[in-house]
């Protein structure tokens, strides 16, 4: 137990220390982009510029600025948004994250279904039929653009066919096709890591012995195969639900999905300072978390591993 | 220690479903209610009024607010159309007295006075305000002068003279101050409200507004609602129900929506569409007093001689543009300022009395203005560079116009395309040959347009100046007279097209797609995308 | 999910489980494995028409005709016109020869970057290897957006910014991948020994190690060049891809989006080939992992 608070407090300080390099090189590389959030087409008079850039302290110098911004996260406050100015950049993650997270969830939960039952059905019979096609169906997941597969979606079931709602959020059915096009990549990938990983367990004395001993088979699959194939797929899960929870912009924009993944493009195409700097910190914090929650149950599920440096 | 394992995989499936189930659940949409569902295309930035400066943020708020006027759907401004039933003009054109209607509410039950006027004018003034729009107020007296610090407030050219009376005075005369009482950013603001909470106006339940609907639910990214406001002075003339404002970005999907009859109204349907929809009338298009040019840079060669600024402004062909460009019915431009202002006398347009200056597609007098300036049939002209941000409508006039003029000039184009900030800032200091510029009215007014070309200009970037544009441009806005001033504002733009330092393409249009059943909803020419206070459903 | 928004790529996803080293792996054949062959076979189709087709084709790329736009499919215009008037064909050729360009020059750049910063960290090992490696995870965390934009800036737009941009996400994840190989290949008797023997670092490294990473780093490096294909065309997509008249697959299939409805094989003809493109790459790259991956083996060649 000691041993665990011990690797939990390292990894913390870790984290925190990473996580202030990032904030500091995100502000400055966000500060020397050229145009800032108040350049518009039609520019502002002097004045009115002047009185701006006072309101957001916009004119202090950069390393006041740096530093008021340091002191600021450091109360656990993003400030307010340039962009939205009637919401805090606090506000706007407390609302868009649990949508993004809830359609995340769906899809992570569908890519692990299909992807697991995929992959341990072509790996059980490696390179017959159903396991070619799999291969198959699952290069052609790898290969499809994202911004195509929704376009096409849309088009046939809500255009041809009207047979879902187009866009916005609100019902199961506006989930329909946000969760496909969310989860047709990671369960091509999940399909081929378990493909491979039954394809060598198959082959360990233990599962041979087991085979030998007559155990049925789905006994077999489910309490001897299963546990082995499930770990890297494991592993793989914290860095994808980082990325899967925390949205995406081709899904968001396509569907009106009022979630953050829009946030990482738009906030820098509007020099929204604080967004910025805002999702930034919370991707970052989310996926240090998530990979720390994967080490963890890593090591809940092979109690050989040993805490600090299982890594390599 | 199996156990363990076979917890962690089940605690992980649970987690993920339990976040699964947590979707909220659908609305029903009530039929018995007149209800429209209009895609207001994005999130607005902000509610308040004195902050609004986008489109989406205006028709929000001219559904929300009653300014002094409102225009009709003829684009009339009349007296009593607002909160004014009537005003008082100085001779001098500076001092006006509003008389205020008595039976007014704000939308939590208050009656609306001038204080709420002076309040919210001189809140938008105010430097800790920072509002962009604030200079729509450097009209007033000492407006300017607040805005910069220099005075204090109650030196404002506005003031309550007792609750139904407000009186303005202005810096100069101002032919269209009536017409510029009438944007949203004007509006009044109810002055106990705002003083006692200044974040009234992010929360539903604080929000107050005095218009012909009143907010009931902003559902960030989603949709705004919008229901009827009973305590609105004309309330009667309202007929919708409620009005719902959805935030769908995409223009595909918005048409797709228009199509299953998701939404009742959508605007700016994408470019592919444009013919098909247009010719089944399932748009309408009407025209937008802007105007779609090229801008030179007159400081650099090869555009700092007027004939090759000349003969690259004959040698495109608008009409071919428009209609296999755009396709949306959009009027080539052979002049600067766009068609829907009215003349000196009213009935006239600025841009019918003013005629063309130039023919469109006048290939054999561009070819000769080009050798002119020392490059016969293109020989020994530079490739040039045009410059403009990511967008498909830019990008494809820039390819057609390109081809133009390696077709009829032999010259050369490099299309050059960058992220909107980095683009901005190339413009803003000049480091672009050639780019593209929209121009639209901050006010009705043609001086709205022919103000932006003087030589100090702060939108002027093609380093172009002309003493006589300034000069004739300086008299007009000091001339009371209105026969005169139209006289030199004619001049002055034959000037601008006679030197050529921006190249007008085409007059906008604003192109919506209502469904059938929508009534009494219209794009007005200024503010508003939308006005929706005389619309109603008829199924 | 489109990962390059927030800078964790799908190829740091499959960084993590690239095969391990060993040096007797790269037995059996590369040529029964048929997904791989299928692949070569479709690539080569695919590159055949993109250099070709053209000359036959006999149109060009940018010719503009506004009296011909939007035309179906026909013996003059194999796969239509666009909305300007634009052989379709021709375009979507010129389109994949500048994306297999920009994909397979990342695979280049970023096999070097990752090679050299990886397989430091990896040889040193201790803290300069924990330091290399915590600052690798720093630089991902920024948004990639915020490079790309400001490359853009200092390089001006361009096929240049483009390929330095996709090179400054892909080589992160290369790195981690040389810097495990090197870890597991220093402690392998042949290293020993060349130590032993006192030969210079760089000869180990350059002599020993990397011959025998080579070939999982030419593993990965055939799997950046299709996700790099994707993330030119989803940067296409938001607005920071090639300027016209150069049009990449990506801008191709970007424009033909609005025309699904209208003139599908606007969208049709470009998504059709960067799904063929990647779809062979990715044969490719699977059937060299396989054919590198010792776990593969042991149970008989490709299975059959």
């Amino acid at each position: 137990m000691l041993r665990l608070a011990f690797f939990l407090l390292r990894r913390l300080v870790t984290c925190i220390l990473a996580m202030l390099f990032v904030v500091t090189l995100t502000f400055f590389m966000m500060k020397a982009l050229p145009g800032g959030p108040f350049s518009k087409e039609k520019k502002l008079p002097p004045t009115v510029m002047a009185n701006i850039e006072e309101k957001y302290r916009l004119n202090d110098p950069i390393f006041k600025q740096y530093s008021d911004y340091l002191w600021r996260i450091a109360k656990l406050d993003l400030g307010p948004s340039f962009r939205y100015p009637g919401s805090s950049v606090n506000d706007i993650i407390k609302r868009s994250f649990p949508v993004s997270a809830a359609l995340g969830a769906i899809a992570v939960f569908v890519a692990l279904t299909l992807g697991v039952t995929t992959g341990l059905v072509a790996g059980l019979r490696p390179c017959q039929m159903a396991d070619r096609i799999l291969v198959f169906v699952s290069a052609i997941g790898f290969s499809v653009p994202s911004f195509v597969l929704a376009g096409m979606l849309q088009h046939f079931f809500s255009f041809r066919f009207n047979l879902l709602p187009a866009a916005l959020w609100g019902s199961p059915q506006h989930a329909v096709m946000p969760v496909i096009v969310l989860a047709a990549l990671p369960t091509a990938v999940i399909s081929r890591l378990v493909r491979i990983q039954v394809m060598e367990v198959m082959q360990q004395d233990y599962i041979i012995m087991a085979k030998a001993k007559g155990l049925p088979s789905w006994r077999l699959i489910l309490f001897h195969v299963m546990p082995n194939a499930l770990q890297p797929v494991i592993t793989y899960l914290g860095p994808l639900i980082a990325a899967v929870f925390t949205g995406s912009f081709v899904v968001e924009h396509i569907f009106a999905i009022p979630g953050l993944g829009k946030y990482f493009v738009t906030s820098i195409h509007n020099r929204d300072y604080t967004l910025i700097m805002g999702v930034t910190i919370f991707y970052s914090g989310f996926l240090m978390a998530m990979n720390l929650m994967v080490d963890l149950i890593y090591a809940l599920l092979n109690p050989q591993v040993r805490y600090p440096g299982w890594e390599e | 220690m199996r156990w363990k394992r076979y917890l962690a995989i089940v605690l992980i499936i649970l987690a993920l479903t339990v976040t699964a189930c947590g979707t909220k659940q659908p609305e029903i949409k009530q039929q018995s209610e007149a209800v429209l569902i209009y895609n207001l295309g994005t999130e607005p930035e902000i509610l308040d009024p004195a902050k609004a400066s986008g489109r989406p943020e205006i028709t929000v708020m001219a559904a929300l607010f009653d300014g002094l006027v409102r225009y009709n759907e003829k684009n009339e401004l009349n007296k009593g159309s607002g909160m004014a039933v009537d005003w008082a003009v100085s001779p001098d054109g500076l001092r006006y007295i509003f008389k205020l209607r008595q039976d007014a509410k704000w939308s939590n039950g208050d009656p609306v006075t001038a204080g709420d006027f002076e309040f919210a004018w001189k809140r938008l003034l105010a430097p800790e305000t920072g509002a962009e729009y604030a200079y729509q107020l450097f009209y007033l007296k000492n407006g300017q002068e607040y805005n910069s610090g220099k005075v204090t407030a109650d030196q404002v050219g506005v003031k309550a003279l007792d609750s139904y009376t407000l009186q303005v005075d202005l810096a100069s005369p101002t032919p269209y101050f009536i017409a510029l009482t009438a944007t949203s950013n004007l509006a009044p603001l109810n002055k106990k409200v705002v003083e006692a909470n200044p974040d009234w106006h992010k929360a539903v339940e604080t929000y107050v507004s005095n218009g012909p609907f009143e907010l009931v639910s902003w559902q960030h990214h989603q949709k705004l609602e919008l229901k009827k406001n009973p305590n609105y002075w004309d309330a009667s003339s309202v007929k919708l129900d409620k009005l719902v404002m959805t935030m769908v970005e995409s223009r595909d999907t918005e048409l797709i929506m228009f199509q299953n009859n998701e939404i009742d109204i959508g605007e700016n349907p994408p470019l592919q569409e444009m013919r098909k929809l247009i010719s089944e009338g399932v748009a309408t298009v009407i025209p937008d007093p802007s105007t779609y040019y090229y801008i030179f840079n007159t400081s650099k060669p090869p555009f700092d001689d007027v004939r090759v600024r000349k003969a690259l402004a004959y040698a495109i062909d608008r009409k071919a543009i428009v209609e296999n460009v755009l396709q949306a019915g959009q009027k080539p431009a052979l002049a600067f300022v766009p068609f829907g202002f009215s003349d000196a006398s009213a009935e006239k347009d600025f841009r019918v009395v003013g005629g063309s200056y130039f023919k469109d597609n006048d290939v054999s007098e561009a070819k000769a203005l080009l050798a002119e300036a020392g490059y016969p049939g293109g020989t020994g002209f530079p490739e040039i560079e045009f410059l403009y941000n990511t967008n498909e409508s830019h990008k494809k006039i820039a390819e057609a116009i390109a081809h133009m003029w390696k077709e009829n000039l032999g010259i050369k184009v490099k299309l050059v395309n960058q992220e909107w900030g980095i683009y901005l800032n190339n413009r803003f200091q000049g480091n672009f040959q050639l780019t593209w510029s929209g121009w639209g009215p901050d006010y009705p007014d043609p001086m709205t347009f022919l103000d932006v070309y003087v030589s100090d200009g702060g939108h002027n970037e093609t380093a172009w100046g002309s003493a006589q544009y300034d000069g004739l441009i300086g008299r007009a806005k000091l001339s009371g007279n209105s026969k005169e001033r139209f006289a030199l504002m004619h001049e002055a733009e034959k000037i601008l097209m006679d030197e050529m330092p921006i190249m007008p393409i085409y007059y906008y249009v604003n192109v919506t797609l209502y469904k059938p059943w929508v009534k009494g909803v219209f794009s007005p020419p200024f503010g508003p995308q939308q006005e929706f206070k005389w619309g109603l459903i008829k199924k | 999910m489109e990962p390059i928004t927030k800078t964790f790529t799908q190829s740091y996803f499959r960084s993590l489980f690239l095969p391990l080293p060993n040096a007797n792996s790269r037995q059996g054949s590369f040529f029964p494995n048929r997904p791989a062959v299928l692949g070569l076979w479709l690539l080569a189709v695919v590159i055949i028409i993109v250099f070709l087709g053209p000359m036959v084709s006999n149109q060009m790329p940018d010719q503009v005709d506004l009296s011909r736009t939007n035309q179906a499919p026909s013996q003059e215009y194999w796969f239509g016109t666009d909305q300007l008037g634009r052989d379709l064909f021709t375009r979507v050729c010129y389109g994949a020869r500048l994306s297999l360009f920009v994909a397979l020059s990342t695979a280049v750049i970023v096999s070097f970057i990752g090679v050299v910063y990886g397989g430091f960290a990896g040889y040193m090992g201790g803290w300069t290897d924990e330091v290399l490696m915590r600052v690798l995870e720093i630089i991902a965390s920024v948004p990639f957006l915020i490079y790309a934009i400001l490359l853009m800036t200092v390089l001006g737009p361009g096929v240049n910014s483009l390929l330095v941009a996709l090179a400054a996400v892909y080589w992160m994840p290369m790195a981690r991948v040389v810097r495990g190989q090197f870890i597991n290949l220093k402690e392998e008797g042949f290293v020993i020994a060349a130590r032993v023997l006192g030969l210079s670092r760089w000869r180990i490294i350059l002599g020993h190690i990397v011959p025998n990473a080579l070939g999982v780093i030419i593993v990965y490096g055939t799997l950046v060049i299709p996700e790099a294909i994707f993330a030119e065309a989803l940067l296409s997509y938001i607005g920071l891809g090639v300027s016209s008249p150069q049009s990449s697959l990506g801008s191709l299939v970007g424009d033909g989006l609005g025309s699904i409805r209208l003139y599908p094989w606007q969208l049709f003809f470009p998504a059709l080939f960067i799904i063929l493109l990647v779809l062979s790459l990715n044969l490719i790259g699977e059937g060299l992992r396989e054919y590198c991956d010792p776990r593969f083996f042991r149970q008989g060649g490709n299975g059959e």
